[in-house]
C-alpha cells in the first residue's frame, strides 16, 4: 500500500513537472512570437504595429492553454487526471468489445443477406428464368441494399453527399429496370428461333426447304414480327416499360441535383434557376400577349 | 438410291450465286456511295414571311398563275405536328404534296414549328392553337385581306387544327383532317396503350421538354422487327441502286430530325388526350374555353390510313360523327402514316382528292357564323376505302 502510494507521489511530480515545463514552453514561444509581431522591422509602417485578428486569436488561446494547464498542475488536478489514468483499461476494453460486437452483428447481418440472396436465386431455374430474376433481383436490391444509401449523413456536406447517394442508388435501380426490360426485348429474338428451327424442321421432313437464304430471313423477320407484336400487346411489356422509364427519369432526376451542386460551387447558373427564370420569361410574355390584343381591341 | 428430300445442289448453287451477287453489289454500292448524292429534303422554294418565336410561316409562292385565275381562292394553312417536321410533305421530287398544291394553284402556306428550346418548355397546347395559330391565320387574313382560310393538319397538328376550327370557327372555310388522333380511347394502336400507364409528370420533370430521339427511339420500339432489322436489311440489298440509296437517305434526315416537344404541351397532350381523352368527348379546356367539337360547323374532310400503326383508323373515324357540320367526309387509304404521303401510290390519291374537294368546296361563298344558331343539316358522307398499299 505504501509502495503504492510512494509510485502515486512520484507519478504526480513527474506529471506536474511536464505540465509546468510545456506550460512554460508554449507560453514563452507565444509571448515571443507576439513581441517578435508586435516589433515591426524597421522600415515598416506604424499600421504593422496593430495586431491582426489571428494574432489575437492566438494569443487568447495560449492564455486558455495556460490557465487550463495551470489547473491540472496544481496536485488536486493531477489526483483527478491520475484517476482517469487508472480507469483507461477498462475504457478500452470497453471500447473493444463494443466494436467487436458491432463487427460480429454487422457481419451476420451480411449473412444472413447473402443467404435470403442464394435462397431467392436457387429457386429460380433456368427454364422458367424470364425476367422474374430481375424482378426478384430488384426487390433484393430494395430490401437489403438501398437502405444503405439513405443512411442519415451528417456534418457540413450532407446535404451534397446525400444527393450523391441518391443519384448512387437511383442509378442501380435504373440499371436493374434496364436489364429487366432488354432483357424482355430480347425474348422475341429467342423465342423466333426455335418456332424458325421448329418450322424448318417440318419444311424438311417434306422436302420443302427454301432455296435461298433471303427467303430464311424474310420467315425469321417475320416471326420476330409476330412474336414483338404479341409481346408489345400485353400488359406485361407495358408495366415493364413504364418501369424503365420511371427508372431512367428518376436517375436523371437525382444526377441533375449533384450537377446542380457542382454548377452552384463554380458559380455557374443551374438548371433549376434556368427553369425559374425561363417560367418568369414565358409568364411575362404571356401577359404582354394579352395586353397587346387588349390593346389592339380597344384601337 | 432415290431423290434426295432436299436440294442440296440446289441451295448451294443459289448460295454461290447470291455470294456473288453480293460481291457485284458491293462494289456499285461503294462508287455511289462515294460519288455525289443529292439528298436534299424540302427543296421546293419558300418564302418565311411571318415569324413570331421561333414559330415561322412559310409561304410558297405560285408564280405561274395570277390570283384571279385560281380554281381554289382562299389560301390553305397546313399545319404540322409538334413531333418530326413539316419536310416530310416536300421528301422528294416527284413525291411531293407541296409541289402538287402548288401545281394546283393552291396559295399555300405551312408553319414551321422549329426547334423549341429548353425556355420553350412551359408553352402549352393553348400557346400553340390560340397563340401561334391564330398568330399565323389572323397574319394570312391581314395580308389577302380576307376573313377565312382553308385548314388542313396533319397527325397532332391535325387535332390542333380540330381544337382551333372549334375555337374560332369565323376563321376556317373549311377543314381537312389527316391522320389525326381525336379518339384516344382504342386499342387498336400500340402507342394508345402503352401511354395509358405512363408517367408523364416524371418524364416533364426529368427532361423539361420531351427530347426528341427519346420520342423517335419509343417509334423504333413499335416494330422493331421492321424499324431496326429489315429496313437496313433492305439497304444493303440495294445500295448498288443510286435512286433507292438517295430516298432512303432522305428519308432518314427526315425520320431522325425530331425536336424535342414543349414539356407542358406534351404533359398535356398525354394526361388530357391520351389518357382521358377529353378530346372527342368534348371536355377539352384550352385556355379557360372548352373545345366543344359542336363549334366545327365548316365542311370537313378526314383521311386515314388503314394501316397507320401510330394512328390507327379507331383513333380517327369518330370525328365526323361528333362535329357539328354535316358536310363531311371520311377518306379511308389503303396505306400507313407515313406511306399516305409519301407513296407513289397514294400520291395519286390523298393529294387529288385534297385537291378535288377543296375546288369543290372553294366555289361557296363564305358563310357569317351566326352563334346559338343550329348549323344547316346535310347528309354524311360515308367513309370511302380506296385501295392503296404503302
Amino acid at each position: 500500500m505504501s509502495d503504492d502510494q510512494d509510485n502515486t507521489k512520484g507519478i504526480e511530480s513527474v506529471v506536474a513537472q511536464w505540465m509546468k515545463t510545456s506550460t512554460d514552453l508554449w507560453g514563452t514561444w507565444a509571448k515571443s512570437w507576439m513581441d517578435a509581431s508586435q516589433n515591426p522591422s524597421p522600415g515598416l509602417g506604424p499600421e504593422k504595429e496593430k495586431r491582426t485578428a489571428p494574432e489575437e486569436s492566438l494569443q487568447t488561446f495560449m492564455q486558455s492553454f495556460q490557465t487550463i494547464s495551470q489547473v491540472f498542475s496544481e496536485p488536486e488536478g493531477i489526483a483527478i487526471l491520475l484517476k482517469g489514468v487508472d480507469v483507461l483499461p477498462d475504457l478500452f476494453l470497453k471500447v473493444i468489445r463494443s466494436t467487436w460486437d458491432s463487427c460480429s452483428n454487422f457481419s451476420s447481418q451480411w449473412l444472413a443477406k447473402t443467404a435470403r440472396i442464394n435462397a431467392k436465386t436457387k429457386a429460380y431455374q433456368f427454364e422458367n428464368l424470364d425476367q422474374e430474376i430481375f424482378q426478384a433481383w430488384g426487390e433484393i436490391y430494395e430490401k437489403e441494399f438501398q437502405q444503405y444509401f439513405n443512411i442519415p449523413q451528417l456534418g457540413l456536406n450532407r446535404f451534397h453527399i446525400e444527393r450523391f447517394h441518391k443519384a448512387q442508388d437511383a442509378f442501380n435501380v435504373f440499371q436493374t429496370k434496364l436489364s429487366e426490360f432488354l432483357f424482355v426485348l430480347y425474348l422475341p429474338i429467342e423465342k423466333s428461333l426455335k418456332v424458325l428451327q421448329q418450322q424448318l424442321s417440318e419444311q424438311m421432313k417434306k422436302g420443302e426447304l427454301p432455296d435461298s437464304p433471303g427467303d430464311y430471313y424474310r420467315l425469321w423477320i417475320k416471326i420476330l414480327e409476330g412474336h414483338y407484336m404479341t409481346l408489345f400487346q400485353t400488359r406485361e411489356y407495358s408495366i415493364v416499360l413504364n418501369r424503365v422509364i420511371e427508372a431512367s427519369m428518376e436517375y436523371k432526376s437525382k444526377r441533375e441535383e449533384v450537377m446542380g451542386d457542382i454548377l452552384q460551387s463554380l458559380a455557374i447558373p443551374t438548371q433549376k434557376e434556368l427553369d425559374e427564370l425561363y417560367k418568369e420569361l414565358y409568364v411575362t410574355k404571356k401577359r404582354l400577349r394579352v395586353l397587346e390584343k387588349k390593346f389592339k381591341d380597344k384601337f | 438410291m432415290g431423290k434426295p428430300k432436299i436440294k442440296v445442289d440446289s441451295i448451294l448453287a443459289k448460295l454461290a450465286e447470291d455470294a456473288e451477287k453480293a460481291q457485284t453489289r458491293a462494289t456499285k454500292a461503294s462508287d455511289i456511295l462515294l460519288e455525289k448524292l443529292d439528298t436534299r429534303i424540302a427543296a421546293t422554294p419558300y418564302e418565311v414571311v411571318h415569324q413570331v418565336d421561333r414559330v415561322k410561316l412559310k409561304h410558297y409562292e405560285t408564280k405561274a398563275r395570277s390570283r384571279s385565275s385560281r380554281t381554289i381562292r382562299t389560301p390553305l394553312l397546313v399545319v404540322y405536328a409538334l413531333i418530326n417536321r413539316e419536310t416530310m410533305l416536300d421528301l422528294q421530287p416527284g413525291r411531293s404534296v407541296v409541289k402538287r398544291f402548288m401545281d394546283a394553284g393552291i396559295d399555300l402556306y405551312m408553319i414551321d414549328w422549329g426547334y423549341p428550346r429548353r425556355k420553350d418548355r412551359f408553352l402549352t397546347i393553348d400557346d400553340h392553337v390560340n397563340g401561334y395559330m391564330d398568330d399565323m391565320v389572323d397574319f394570312i387574313c391581314e395580308k389577302r385581306g380576307i376573313d377565312q382560310i382553308n385548314l388542313m393538319g396533319i397527325c397532332m397538328g391535325g387535332s390542333f387544327c380540330v381544337m382551333y376550327s372549334a375555337l374560332h370557327p369565323e376563321k376556317i372555310k373549311n377543314l381537312i383532317t389527316t391522320v389525326t388522333p381525336t379518339n384516344f380511347d382504342t386499342n387498336e394502336g400500340l402507342l394508345h396503350i402503352w401511354m395509358r400507364d405512363v408517367n408523364v409528370d416524371k418524364i416533364v420533370e426529368a427532361h423539361g421538354n420531351m427530347p426528341g430521339d427519346l420520342m423517335n427511339f419509343g417509334f423504333l420500339l413499335l416494330n422493331p422487327a421492321r424499324l431496326m432489322i429489315d429496313k437496313y436489311v433492305g439497304f444493303v440489298e440495294n445500295m448498288d441502286n443510286k435512286n433507292f440509296v438517295e430516298n432512303f437517305v432522305r428519308m432518314e434526315k427526315w425520320i431522325f430530325d425530331s425536336p424535342d416537344v414543349p414539356g407542358e404541351t406534351f404533359r398535356q397532350f398525354v394526361k388530357d388526350c391520351y389518357q382521358k381523352n377529353k378530346l372527342i368527348n368534348s371536355k377539352l379546356e384550352l385556355g379557360g374555353r372548352r373545345v366543344d367539337l359542336k363549334n366545327i360547323t365548316m365542311p370537313l374532310l378526314n383521311i386515314y390510313g388503314q394501316f397507320d400503326h401510330l394512328v390507327p383508323p379507331g383513333a380517327c373515324n369518330l370525328l365526323t360523327s361528333r362535329v357539328g357540320t354535316q358536310d363531311v367526309e371520311d377518306l379511308r387509304l389503303m396505306t400507313g402514316h407515313i406511306g399516305i404521303y409519301v407513296s407513289s401510290k397514294s400520291q395519286s390519291e390523298f393529294t387529288p382528292k385534297i385537291i378535288s374537294w377543296l375546288a369543290e368546296h372553294d366555289k361557296s361563298k363564305t358563310k357569317k357564323i351566326i352563334k346559338k344558331k343550329k348549323p344547316t343539316r346535310k347528309k354524311r358522307t360515308p367513309a370511302k376505302s380506296i385501295p392503296n398499299k404503302s
